[in-house]
């Protein structure tokens, strides 16, 4: 038993506490009641919100969840302030509880006088809160309304039983995003652009606005055909430019060193550097190939052509995956073919070391008119030898492998034919810059002989030839008597 | 109301509980085996309140009525009851005399009521005119014959028996009528012990004579120890609910209450409980009603007027089982916690 010196005041300093921790006890125990049911309304709430007034801003859901919690506590106070009894009703009970005979509650209505020294108090009680029921509710609805907060916004909506099927449509699109994405074609704020329509067409997808959802739908597909084709317009560009570059580096490359005239080196130099302040990938091959803008070698060049060809070739890769996922025209993906956009394309087959190089340089390089006559002068050369023509005389052919036909099977050997640059087989006549006035009775004689030049309609034939017939080949272009 | 403004002292009311206590162990060495039966009886004298001893025959009924009569020194008569007896057996009526002089005068006779302590033995037997003129006497505390009103001799108590077993040529005593009487006390038999006990010291079971008697003087000052017992409002509130509690049909209502109970407890109850639980506290010698003094108390008072319906029969609910049902039902303090949230008390170390 514990004897207090005034227990009358320590009864009702314990009072005092024990009602505190009631409160609290009581507060907690109604905000977990109301909780529950508040977070799950908040959850409704949310949800409803998202699947009817579309994504909201993070104000909103925080908000509704802030306003669930404010109300629970509001509620819990209420229901603490309704219930929590009075301090007088504690010290009765301490009283009951601590076996005093009823003297603490008559010390708080007389003088308890000698008695005083006789009052009993127990420890301070323990509250139980029956409340698991509550916290299993509110936990419930907490995890109910966090998840309405985070759940994604396209569940949401493709859980809307009214949404139109177009999972096919915007998987398609999104395989061209990824295409774009992955080829790197597209700076990242476009692909994030492209990627935000994506989610809203999927977010408005409304069977019952099915026209809106097709416009939605359409626009969105026009805007990365869009994208897909200015990208691949942009590959192209860089393809035809790093092919016509090589093509022009290759000719200088394969003119004689006496015939290279300096100019022309120096124009081709001051061009590369042109290119490379725009084309880092460009300005890294030229470091690469230890070049001196006013030194070019052939060998350099030839080095050069060499890198620029390969680069060439994993833009081509790209320019494939874009028409495989049909954002390009696949005519438009071979550089040098395509005007436009839309594949209207300028002289299929043309060669790109006349007079497409020609007026390449003419754009790229205006003023570099000694690389023009040299480039053009390869030309005239008759670089493409085998193809004939009426100022070019004959020349090597070149083999061609075509199909499924492969080179590593066959035992080559490289030989030059003699012909081109043996005088006594050969000459050159005359080198143009531009194609050669042609006398009239040559044309009829070109035209007569279906030979290129002529104002008559051509025969074309694309004849495979194999390794097997490299003899035959070589047979026929020997000149006779050798 | 009270009045007062302290506690009865310590010392004031330490010699009086003494006494008290003296009385209740002369009983329980007169009376072997009841201990609990005399202390409800010793605390309805306190009370100023009748009471109803019902038990078999042979129990020690009126030899418990008797020594208490001697011990107190307070004139005690015997009724016995039967089916003939009639109002002015108990009551006294007015006789035709002749005086010394020869004149004629009708001389009130008074009855056998007018006594300190009446045992009224088989109470049950007499018919129900004469249990009402025995009834009202016990309310009034006085006898009104041919408009002449007498007042019964004070202190007053009658202890009335009766017998549970045989009901054929009984007249049950009215609902009405029983909650006149403070305390119902089911006197049981006693256990093998206290028989052997019984048998072997007391030649032919007759008990042993009271070693003390308490005066007139001594019993009026245990009378006035009793009005400076303090009852506090919160525990006459407890009182209040407990009766309450136990009315169907009240918000305080138990659902048990609702649906075994016709009639809960009169007003008289809450009185004769604040009255019987002052007892208690003297006898525990605290000079305030305590909680524990209300629940002590409270099956004497509430076991005889809380009328059961017949479901309670059918299902074999007892007035005990609701009364222990309400005592743990009802909450002393009266917090009114919300359900599922208790106070609970350590243990209190004496």
């Amino acid at each position: 038993m514990k004897r207090l010196e005034d227990p009358v005041r320590k009864a009702e300093v314990m009072g005092r506490q024990l009602r505190r921790r009631i409160g609290v006890a009581l507060f907690l125990r109604g905000f977990l009641s109301v909780l529950g049911p508040a977070a799950f309304a908040a959850g409704a709430v949310v949800l409803l919100l998202r699947v009817f007034a579309g994504s909201l801003s993070a104000a909103a859901p925080a908000g509704i969840a802030a306003a669930a919690l404010v109300l629970s506590a509001v509620c819990g106070a209420g229901m603490a302030a309704r219930h929590l009894p009075e301090r007088r009703k504690l010290l009765v009970w301490l009283d009951s509880a601590g076996g005093s005979g009823g003297m603490l509650a008559a010390a708080l209505e007389v003088d308890p006088g000698a008695w005083r020294g006789q009052l009993l108090l127990p420890p301070m009680p323990k509250i139980r809160v029956g409340c698991r029921r509550g916290v299993a509710v509110a936990a419930a609805g907490m995890i109910f309304l966090v998840g309405a907060l985070l759940i994604p916004q396209s569940r949401i909506v493709s859980g809307n039983r009214h949404a139109l099927d177009i999972t096919e449509e915007t998987a398609e699109l999104e395989q061209k995003l990824e295409v774009l994405e992955e080829a790197s074609l597209m700076r990242e704020e476009e692909l994030e652009d492209l990627r935000a329509g994506l989610e809203a067409l999927e977010i408005n997808n409304d069977a019952r606005e099915t026209a809106r959802t097709y416009e939605l739908l359409d626009a969105l597909a026009r805007k990365v055909e869009l994208a897909g084709e200015a990208a691949g317009e942009r590959v192209r560009n860089e393809v035809e430019t790093l092919r016509m570059v090589s093509n022009a580096l290759d000719s200088l490359s394969a003119l004689p060193l006496d015939q290279v005239p300096p100019e022309a080196a120096a124009q081709m130099g001051a061009l590369l550097e042109q290119l490379a302040r725009e084309n880092p990938e460009l300005a890294e091959m030229l470091a690469n190939a230890g070049r001196e803008s006013s030194k070019l070698d052939p060998g350099t060049m030839k080095r050069l052509a060499d890198a620029m060809r390969d680069s060439s070739g994993n833009l081509e890769k790209k320019l494939a995956k874009l028409v495989e996922q049909k954002l390009m025209n696949a005519r438009c993906a071979r550089p040098g073919q395509c005007d436009g956009r839309n594949g209207a394309c300028a002289s299929p087959g043309s060669c790109p070391y006349g007079e497409d190089l020609a007026s390449w340089l003419e754009k790229n390089a205006p003023g570099a008119d000694e690389l023009q006559q040299a480039v053009l002068a390869v030309c005239a050369f008759g670089e493409e030898a085998g193809k004939g023509g009426i100022s070019r005389g004959r020349g090597d052919a070149l083999l061609r492998y075509i199909g499924n036909t492969k080179d590593s099977s066959a035992t080559r050997r490289d030989f030059s034919v003699a012909g081109a640059n043996d005088p006594a087989q050969s000459m050159v006549v005359q080198r143009f810059a531009a194609a050669p006035n042609v006398d009239e009775s040559e044309r009829r004689a070109a035209a007569a002989g279906h030979l290129r030049g002529g104002d008559v309609e051509m025969e074309q034939r694309d004849t495979p030839v194999y390794p097997e017939h490299r003899a035959a080949v070589e047979r026929y272009f020997t000149p006779k008597g050798k | 109301m009270n009045h007062q403004t302290e506690l009865i002292p310590p010392e004031e009311l330490q010699p009086i509980r003494e006494r008290a206590c003296r009385i209740l162990d002369e009983l329980d060495r007169i009376l072997l085996g009841h201990h609990e039966v005399h202390r409800l009886l010793l605390i309805g004298i306190l009370s100023r309140g009748h009471i109803l001893l019902e038990g078999l025959p042979g129990v020690g009924k009126t030899a418990l009525v008797k020594a208490l009569g001697s011990l107190l020194s307070l004139e005690f008569k015997r009724i016995q009851f039967t089916p003939d007896l009639l109002p002015s057996d108990i009551l006294g009526c007015n006789i035709l005399q002749m005086m010394p002089d020869g004149e004629r005068k009708m001389v009130f006779q008074p009855g056998a009521i007018f006594s300190n302590i009446v045992l009224a033995d088989e109470i049950n037997r007499a018919s129900p005119k004469t249990q009402s003129a025995m009834l009202e006497a016990m309310q009034e505390h006085a006898v009104t014959l041919l408009g002449e009103t007498r007042p019964l001799p004070d202190p007053f108590f009658v202890l009335a028996s009766q017998n549970p077993i045989e009901l054929e040529g009984t007249y049950p005593i009215p609902e009405a009528q029983l909650d006149r009487f403070l305390f119902k006390i089911a006197v049981g038999g006693v256990d093998a012990d206290v028989l052997t006990e019984i048998i072997s010291k007391r030649r032919r079971g007759e008990p042993p004579a009271p070693t003390f008697h308490v005066t007139a003087a001594e019993l009026a000052e245990l009378f006035d120890a009793m009005e400076r017992i303090y009852l506090s409002e919160p525990v006459a509130n407890y009182m209040a609910r407990l009766v309450a509690a136990g009315h169907p049909g009240s918000p305080e209502a138990l659902p048990e209450v609702e649906r075994f109970v016709s009639f809960g407890a009169s007003p008289r109850a809450a009185i004769a409980l604040a009255e019987s639980a002052r007892a208690a506290a003297l006898l525990a010698g605290r000079p305030s009603v305590g909680f524990e003094d209300v629940k002590s108390v409270a099956p004497a008072v509430l076991n005889h007027r809380l009328i059961l319906n017949y479901q309670a029969r059918l299902e074999k609910v007892t007035s005990f089982d609701l009364i222990d049902l309400l005592l743990e039902k009802v909450e002393p303090a009266g917090l009114g916690l919300p359900a599922g949230v208790a106070l609970e008390s350590g243990e209190v170390k004496k």
